[in-house]
């Protein structure tokens, strides 16, 4: 049994749809690493707490419980944050 | 001064979203490379595969060829009309004693062509002389990887007369590759015109829009601030 095959075998045993088992796979995943990273950074390092987020995605995308537009959707949304945070320093904020 | 900042944010944009994006690994696209991504006779260009086994007609042996793959020992069964696909169960890891674990072919635009892939239908499938199929196991439906043809169709019109002259390429690969990047110029190409494999189009418009929009502001600015001097 590998890592690609738990979310078939979860949703045969609860019998939901594999898709269905991938996503709820990955907020385990997802709840798992982010909280104590949140806890520890104190609310106030979001920067790490990105690139953690990043890194557990790409994982998961790599054992193929995420679609790959997940991860073009971070980083559409990755950009555009730190594009916005550039055009304040550059231009100034409003 | 909000024009301003609207260009700085959108040539930001563009920029950091090109930059990340080809930072992802290509393997991530998926299991195996699709049709796009293979130029005809040439099986090192093939990118997406940890793994693969690339063969031909001489290659065969009274219609079989052995190879062993990702873990698992192969037979391909060509008939000369058609490709059969099987994995060899392994008793004890090491002894086979004739059990066999087949394999479907699923054509990149869905089509079950069962366990038996006729050249005829290779021809249909194939487009500019390649096609890629999805592998997956009768038995279970786990993915096997994937099973390219591709042939030379500036030489050969149908992939009948390749295979007869040994030059119908065929190709196993399996497993994600980690180490290469993504071709950004593809990827961005297939995301502005709505056509990332395996991506919803909704999801796709919606991943388009702040590109397409930040695209079209960077031409009007630069279009706009231009006239002045024309």
């Amino acid at each position: 049994m590998s890592l690609e095959n738990i979310p078939s075998l979860l949703a045969d045993v609860w019998g939901i749809t594999e898709a269905s088992a991938q996503v709820l796979l990955s907020i385990v995943v997802f709840l798992a690493v982010l909280l104590p990273v949140m806890y520890l950074a104190k609310g106030k390092n979001t920067f790490s707490i990105v690139i953690v987020i990043f890194l557990v995605e790409l994982f998961l995308v790599g054992i193929t419980w995420l679609p790959f537009w997940v991860l073009i959707a971070t980083v559409a949304v990755m950009a555009i944050a730190i594009a916005m945070l550039g055009t304040n320093i550059v231009i100034g904020g409003e | 001064m909000s024009e301003q900042r609207t260009f700085v944010f959108s040539v930001t944009f563009i920029i950091l979203f090109s930059v990340l994006l080809s930072t992802i690994p290509t393997g991530l696209l998926g299991e195996g490379a699709n049709p796009d991504m293979v130029t005809s006779v040439d099986p090192n260009v093939v990118a997406g595969f940890s793994d693969t086994e690339n063969y031909q007609e001489s290659n065969f042996t009274t219609g079989l060829y052995d190879y062993d793959l990702g873990g698992r020992s192969w037979r391909c069964l060509g008939t000369g009309t058609s490709f059969a696909l099987v994995a060899k169960v392994l008793v004890a890891g090491f002894l086979w004693l004739g059990g066999l674990d087949p394999v479907k072919f699923v054509s990149s635009e869905g089509v079950d062509r069962g366990t038996e892939l006729l050249l005829t239908e290779i021809a249909t499938d194939a487009d500019e002389g390649t096609i890629s199929y999805e592998l997956l196991y009768v038995d279970t439906g786990n993915a096997a990887g994937s099973f390219i043809v591709y042939w030379n169709l500036t030489e050969y019109t149908n992939p009948s007369n390749a295979w007869g002259n040994d030059s119908l390429y065929l190709m196993h690969g399996v497993g994600l590759e980690s180490t290469a990047v993504i071709d950004i110029g593809s990827l961005l190409l297939d995301l502005l015109t709505l056509q990332i494999p395996q991506v919803p189009l909704l999801v796709n418009v919606l991943l388009a829009v702040p590109i397409w929009a930040s695209i079209i502001y960077l031409i009007w600015f630069i279009i706009k601030e231009m006239i002045p001097f024309i």
